[in-house]
């Protein structure tokens, strides 16, 4: 017996070692480089308890009741005077006879334009509040209201035939079931503002054969036609968006309700991180797209980075790009101030800076974001024109926008334990 | 021009039988001794030998040359097909690259297991980047072994899982060749040949094949959806043997190479089930373009008491791989295109994606991402096996050390395109983008030692493996954007074999297992830890063969890390994602029995069962596209609850014939919840698919056989995977044809 048990010694070493090296075998160390993970930053650990001393739940409450919610019932408002004002215009387009001074039709189409403009400028708010019902669905209802960068202006030009044909592919023409591109602002834009009746299409499209045949005045009826319905469209959806926030039921009482038993959010942190999300519709979107893409700090329509392309700004037929960026960056400083439609209560995101010892974030983000609206509105030309005449203006402004941008990113997100969204993570920069 | 080479090597083979018959009969051997180079093949073949009760303890399954020959399969996954326990998720329908897991470890790219080639680790660069981008060709393997549990122990880094070893075919005794031409539907074809021989002390072997197919999708607007491979081993050895010592020295040399046209788009649901083997348009420049060679210097030497094998190696492999990355508005993603193609603007970009509406403007430009790469791996490892009596007791003691250096490098590029009535033109004559241009280098220690006793009826197995990395990730961009990791592991495993009988036998082992991460995850990554467990019994009379064993997996942390072949929304390519505990358990089964229908007829059937059941042990949200929010109790995606494999066949002297039918259930594809997520709820169908083989002798045996397969008798389709970007059909009825020699 003796003889066996001692035979067993290399074995019984191997397991006792092995067991030691169970408890103990395991190290890992590491040094990196100062670049390191700038490209993959990490998101911070959230607080073990983030409602300790900052009242979270009101500031949810303050930025759904009397930030967000304001501005879709405003757009939704001016969504309808919208819809007159081109209903009104079209009915004289359609009245006109060959001898009828154009005056009169002239100033319903400037009355529309101006109406467009308002809309848009209150859309561009409600872009960067992109939150619950504008997000669900791969952002259809988003898309709908306005599907940019994703415009087809062929795609519209056929749907204004589609629309008089009143069917498409033998159904009955139905802009509800047609896809975003063909609905919305963007298709607004280009049917009140295009400076031409020609279609925009390069190959030929079996729905446009008889186009060319048309008069300018008929081509005019035809656009203004499908025009009338587009703003009925937009409007519904304005109106959606509005039931679809307010209510018992509805998404605001879902981020104010954050934290509690079934809520979408876990906790009010993750609601203040859902609107954390939207606001980085400034850096995707705002900075690299419309300022970057024309910029030529990515590929754009005129060719591959580096290539300065006016073409490629937010609403080229219209001009409106700047005053869209202004509109970004005014709900943007809504949403981190918290002034909104009730003077008495303006909890923000400034406020939980504050709250936790970051007042030097609070005044620089506020400060570089008023600075950039500041800078934009001293724009005398479109944004196309200042790319032709010197890109250096719009540089800076592609910087003005970075400086609010770099501070989210990093200090504010850090601050206040808040997670990247998805796509911020691959910088851009 | 290489099939050229090819036919010119394979013609002068099918010559030269006449010499080898010229030459002499079969020469008998004089002695039945096994020869330096015979005891080499056995020890880089780990299991060796499947006649009687196998007594060492832990899972160990072989698939031997004639098993392989009988399906003439070039398919890994339907190979597998016969062994228990493993988990694959098909891709392209003909294994270019397989997705192979054992127990329920993931599958993709089969990064979690050790993968050799003749007992070398055979991955692009198992460390830095163990995705198996390369996968040695099927054709020209003549055995397949996969050990799971503790019986991987030996073969790191990735321990979680188990191994997998193909063994290439060996120098011959004797003037050996043989010839395999074969040629079947979708244009398939095969031109297989070898010739080796040994003189005296000197023995060559040279073999070279080409596989290729027109692959059985259609491009809309045509194109090419095929592929091409081809693959030549040369080998060398020379026999130093003297009276004491058996000692031989071999060189391998090996080149692969394929062209394929492969994508990772898949269909929209109502697509698949209008044509499921359609592509859409926009994938027609998606192609995967790789060379790989490898060069191994073995040098073995046995006593009556000890034996080591010392293998120095060098693998270098070299890819582009051009597919659809997707659209230049980044704010669509490729797979909820296609999950959701109702949804927002989908319908805008699924009409590009099929190249029924030009692309209009920058944004629905077309990205095409060249993930070039560069990998090596090299090192040297020695293995020593030692035989000694102790007090009476035997002993078996095996230590090995390996010295490993291996490096990824990443040279990706992007490249735009504009749909224009269903052709891809390029939007500027600008170069590509750059993008990723980062390297990962690992270089490695790693040792083992293990030590089997034999007591009576009992065999006790214990060993250790350590693992001693030190990695580094340097953007090559980016001076400053490196990481440093330095890893430390102790890996140990114990088994045991209880033999009841000369027939009868239960095994018990546990073991640690472990996946490293990769240079560039960052230090908080935590390395893929579990614990696993799994009790067995085997039975084997000598005509009946029979293994249950029981497993359980349990993962202190599952660790996934994000590519494009996954899935699509990644953030950041090749970024890893923990998810804690995880349990993974199942029973695999075997039974294998020959019946003797008449004196020349027999009937060999085979069945192999696996049930596998897994639950995340924690609640937790995560970005990877195949998690999402998952709660405690949620399952791993894809991981049949049911797999069955039943092979029936009759064999005859000079013909046999085998059908084996396949069952894989059904497999979830998101483990969780998430609105950002693709394919929650979605499940693949399960999948039967059986196949048929046939081959009869010509004339006596001298002048070859015929072979005739049908692979999926039924022309059963069904949705093996929606990743990575929709829905992708299994493999359609193939028929083919072959003649084969061998002399």
């Amino acid at each position: 017996m003796m003889s066996k048990v001692s035979s067993f010694r290399p074995l019984l070493l191997c397991t006792v070692i092995a067991g030691l090296m169970t408890g103990c075998g395991e190290s890992t160390s590491s040094t990196a480089g100062d670049g390191f993970g700038d490209k993959n930053p990490t998101n911070p650990t959230p607080p073990t308890n983030p409602n300790d001393d900052f009242n979270q739940t009101a500031l949810l409450a303050n930025l759904a009741d009397n930030v967000i919610a304001p501005a879709y019932q405003k757009f939704e408002q001016l969504s309808q005077a919208q819809q007159q004002a081109i209903h009104d215009y079209c009915q004289l387009e359609n009245n006109f006879q060959t001898n009828d001074a154009r005056q009169p039709i002239d100033d319903a189409l400037a009355t529309a334009q101006t109406s467009w403009r308002n809309s848009m400028s209150q859309w561009q708010h409600a872009e960067v509040m992109q939150i619950g019902p504008l997000t669900t669905n791969s952002a259809t209802l988003r898309n709908t209201i306005y599907s940019w960068p994703t415009v087809s202006s062929c795609g519209v030009d056929q749907d204004v035939m589609f629309f008089e044909q009143g069917t498409v592919n033998s159904t009955p023409y139905d802009i509800t079931k047609r896809t975003a591109t063909r609905r919305g602002l963007d298709v607004l834009e280009y049917l009140l503002f295009t400076p031409t009746t020609e279609h925009s299409c390069n190959s030929t499209k079996d729905i446009l054969a008889s186009w060319p045949d048309k008069t300018e005045h008929e081509r005019r009826v035809l656009r203004c036609n499908f025009a009338v319905e587009v703003a009925t469209d937009l409007n519904n959806n304005a109106t959606t968006i509005v039931e679809q926030w307010s209510g018992n039921n509805g998404y605001a009482a879902v981020l104010k309700q954050a934290g509690q038993a079934d809520n979408k959010y876990a906790t009010a942190h993750d609601g203040v991180n859902a609107i954390s999300d939207a606001m980085f519709y400034l850096d995707k979107i705002t900075k690299d797209l419309k300022l970057g893409t024309p910029l030529g700090l990515t590929s754009n329509d005129c060719g591959g980075v580096g290539s300065v392309c006016p073409e490629s700004v937010e609403s080229p037929y219209s001009d409106h790009s700047i005053e869209n960026m202004i509109s970004n960056l005014k709900a943007f400083r809504a949403l981190f101030n918290g002034e909104g439609s009730d003077p008495a209560n303006t909890i923000g995101f400034d406020d939980y800076l504050i709250d936790i010892d970051d007042t030097a974030t609070a005044e620089k983000m506020l400060n570089d974001t008023n600075a950039a609206i500041a800078a934009l509105e001293s724009y005398q030309v479109s944004l196309a024109q200042s790319l032709n005449d010197d890109p250096s203006k719009a540089e800076q402004s592609h910087q003005d926008v970075k400086d609010v941008t770099d501070q989210l990113k990093v200090d504010f997100i850090n601050s206040l334990a808040l997670k990247l969204p998805k796509t911020a993570a691959g910088d851009n920069d | 021009m290489k099939k050229t080479v090819i036919a010119s090597i394979v013609s002068a083979l099918i010559v030269s039988p006449v010499m080898a018959s010229d030459d002499d009969e079969k020469k008998v051997r004089v002695s039945q001794e096994k020869t330096a180079n015979e005891k080499l093949v056995e020890k880089i073949r780990i299991i060796g030998h499947s006649d009687g009760l196998r007594t060492e303890g832990g899972s160990a399954t072989f698939i031997d040359e004639t098993e392989l020959e009988r399906f003439e399969y070039d398919d890994i996954n339907r190979i597998l097909a016969n062994v228990p326990g493993v988990n694959i998720r098909q891709e392209d329908g003909y294994g270019l690259r397989p997705n192979i897991g054992f127990r329920g470890a993931t599958p993709e790219r089969s990064k979690k297991i050790a993968l050799m080639e003749d007992g070398i680790l055979i991955a692009p660069a198992p460390y830095s980047a163990s995705a198996a981008y390369y996968f040695p060709m099927v054709s020209r393997i003549t055995g397949v072994e996969v050990f799971k549990g503790p019986a991987s122990i030996k073969y790191g880094p990735n321990t979680v899982a188990g191994a997998l070893n193909l063994t290439t075919r060996p120098i011959p005794y004797d003037k050996a060749g043989g010839v395999d031409i074969a040629g079947g539907a979708d244009g398939y074809q095969k031109l297989h040949g070898y010739y080796g021989a040994t003189d005296n002390k000197f023995g060559y072997l040279f073999e070279a094949i080409n596989v290729q197919a027109d692959g059985f999708k259609n491009l809309d607007f045509g194109g090419e959806t095929g592929f091409d491979k081809s693959s030549y081993m040369l080998k060398l050895n020379y026999d130093l043997s003297s009276k004491d010592l058996e000692q031989l020295v071999e060189f391998k040399a090996g080149y692969d190479e394929e062209v394929s046209h492969e994508t990772y788009l898949g269909l929209t649901e109502e697509d698949f089930n209008a044509d499921s083997n359609r592509r859409y348009a926009a994938t027609q420049n998606d192609l995967m373009d790789w060379t790989h060679s490898n060069l191994v210097l073995t040098h073995f030497i046995q006593s009556k008491d000890f034996t080591v094998t010392t293998r120095a190696y060098r693998n270098d492999f070299e890819r582009s791989w051009n597919k659809l990355n997707g659209f230049n508005d980044t704010s669509v993603k490729l797979d909820s295109i296609i999950a959701k193609p109702e949804q927002g603007l989908h319908p805008e970009y699924l009409e590009i994606l099929k190249g029924q509406n030009d692309s209009e403007g920058n944004n629905q430009a077309l990205v095409l991402g060249d993930n070039a790469r560069e990998y090596f791996s090299h090192g040297i490892q020695t293995d020593l096996t030692h035989q000694l009596t102790f007090a009476g007791v035997e002993h078996k003691i095996e230590v090995g050390l390996r010295y490993h250096v291996d490096e990824i490098k990443r040279m990706h590029t992007t490249d735009v395109f504009d749909m224009r009535s269903g052709q891809l033109v390029k939007r500027t004559t600008d170069a590509p983008t750059e993008t990723d241009f980062n390297s990962e280098k690992s270089t490695a220690v790693s040792v083992y030692f293990q030590d089997s006793v034999t007591l009576d009826d009992l065999t006790l197995t214990a060993g250790i493996r350590g693992e001693f990395i030190d990695a580094r990730y340097q953007d090559s961009k980016d001076a400053n954007d490196w990481l440093e990791k330095e890893s430390r592991i102790w890996l140990p495993g114990i088994s045991a074999f209880y033999k009841a009988s000369n027939e009868l036998g239960f095994l018990f082992g546990v073991n640690k297992g472990y996946v490293p991460t990769s240079p560039m995850q960052k230090p908080e990554t935590k390395a893929e830890e579990s614990i696993n467990y799994e009790i067995g019994t085997r039975y084997n009379d000598g005509e009946t063969k029979a293994e249950a064993i029981v497993f359980f997996n349990d993962f202190s942390n599952l660790k996934e890390s994000c590519t494009f072949s996954a899935s699509a929304n990644c953030t950041v390519i090749d970024e890893e994602y923990n998810a804690g505990q995880v349990d993974i358990y199942g029973l695999e089964a075997t039974a294998s029995h020959t019946f003797a229908l008449s004196d020349s007829i027999d009937m060999p059937i085979n069945a192999v069962y696996t049930y596998s059941k897994s639950e995340f042990k924690e609640n937790f949200v995560s970005d990877f596209p195949l998690w999402g929010t998952v709660e405690a109790g949620d399952e791993v995606p894809y991981l049949p609850e049911h797999q069955l494999t039943f092979t029936i066949g009759l064999s005859a002297n000079r013909w046999q014939a085998s059908l084996l039918t396949k069952y894989v259930g059904e497999m979830i594809e998101t483990a969780g919840e998430g609105n950002d997520l693709s394919y929650v709820g979605s499940k693949t169908e399960a999948l039967t698919v059986v196949d048929f083989s046939a081959s009869h002798q010509i004339g006596d045996g001298d002048d070859g056989d015929i072979y005739f397969k049908v692979d999926n008798i039924f022309d059963t389709v069904e949705i093996i995977s929606h990743r990575p970007y929709g829905a992708r059909p299994s493999k359609p009825r193939q028929v083919m044809i072959g003649y084969k020699i061998s002399f």
